[in-house]
């Protein structure tokens, strides 16, 4: 399933999109696309539902960010093979993690503001998971288990703010509309293999990020296991797993 | 990247994004107040 939130910013519908394509008003069945709607129960209760008999939604759509009320917003640094060759970085031995504030996320095509001190605003193509069910301590064989659903996650950074304003990432990271999300989640069970995607990026028609999930240095399984070691997931969590090569710091010539 | 610039993007199978940059303005900041776009609205 492709489940979406859609309207005006902060008074977002929930909806899904059917076979053919067409997106359909899933308010009759959920009320948001909220940690209920995606537990085992929730999506179970939404895949009972025929999708082409739901109201079909007209005219143009701003997608919202597709979870309601993200509890977090966890991500991992240089986590793609090809990421660390370019910047000539050893291997990570273990997942580096931080957070972006969750004000941070917005719609799919949502504006990205641009601070009015900002020097070195940059952009990150990323595959995100959605979180299910509630996880600590869980080993990757039953990792993938707890995943709702997957997204497309835009990190967008301020380097300067990031790197060079004193103390940690959240800085660069954390911005109103530094995180664009969505257009939709897809099911973990209609998305099929996370670590055979491919991702890419074009910034003004060129061509600037093009990479595969294959080339993850730790997979999604291995990532929400280790992270489960660290912290409790709960349902409606989001993690984002890194980006591929073409990767800011080297652009910038800067050093974490 | 500087205002103006447009981003799109994709991952297989999971759809497609496009954003443009836009400078942040106190009109930019009114409109974030009353859409409550903040955790507790996304």
């Amino acid at each position: 399933m492709k489940l979406f939130r859609y309207g005006d910013a902060g008074a977002e519908r929930p909806g899904i999109v059917d076979a053919e394509g067409k997106l359909r008003d899933l308010s009759s069945v959920v009320t948001d696309i909220d940690a209920w709607a995606l537990s085992p129960e929730g999506l179970a209760n939404i895949a009972a539902v025929d999708a082409a008999q739901l109201p079909e939604i007209s005219g143009k759509v701003r997608y919202g960010v597709p979870v309601a009320s993200v509890p977090n917003l966890v991500c991992v640094g240089l986590n793609y093979t090809d990421h660390a060759e370019e910047t000539n970085a050893p291997i990570p031995k273990e997942p580096i993690l931080f957070n972006k504030h969750t004000g941070a996320l917005c719609g799919a095509n949502d504006p990205v503001w641009f601070p009015a001190d900002s020097t070195q605003l940059d952009w990150e193509v990323e595959l995100a998971f959605v979180i299910g069910t509630p996880c600590w301590n869980v080993s990757e064989e039953e990792a993938l288990s707890h995943i709702a659903g997957f997204t497309v996650l835009n990190d967008v950074s301020e380097r300067h703010y990031q790197l060079q304003r004193e103390g940690q990432w959240a800085k660069g990271k954390s911005h109103p509309g530094f995180a664009p999300c969505g257009p939709w989640i897809v099911t973990a069970d209609e998305l099929g293999d996370p670590q055979n995607l491919d991702l890419w990026l074009d910034l003004n028609g060129t061509r600037v990020q093009n990479g595969t999930t294959s080339r993850m240095i730790f997979t999604c399984a291995f990532l929400l296991s280790y992270i489960s070691r660290y912290m409790a997931l709960q349902p409606g969590d989001i993690v984002t797993t890194g980006t591929p090569q073409a990767w800011a710091l080297a652009r910038f010539h800067l050093t974490s | 990247m500087k205002p103006g610039d447009v981003m799109r993007l994709g991952i297989t199978g999971l759809g497609e994004q496009e954003q443009q940059v836009v400078p942040l303005t106190d009109d930019v900041v009114a409109y974030w107040r009353t859409a409550h776009i903040s955790r507790h609205a996304v």
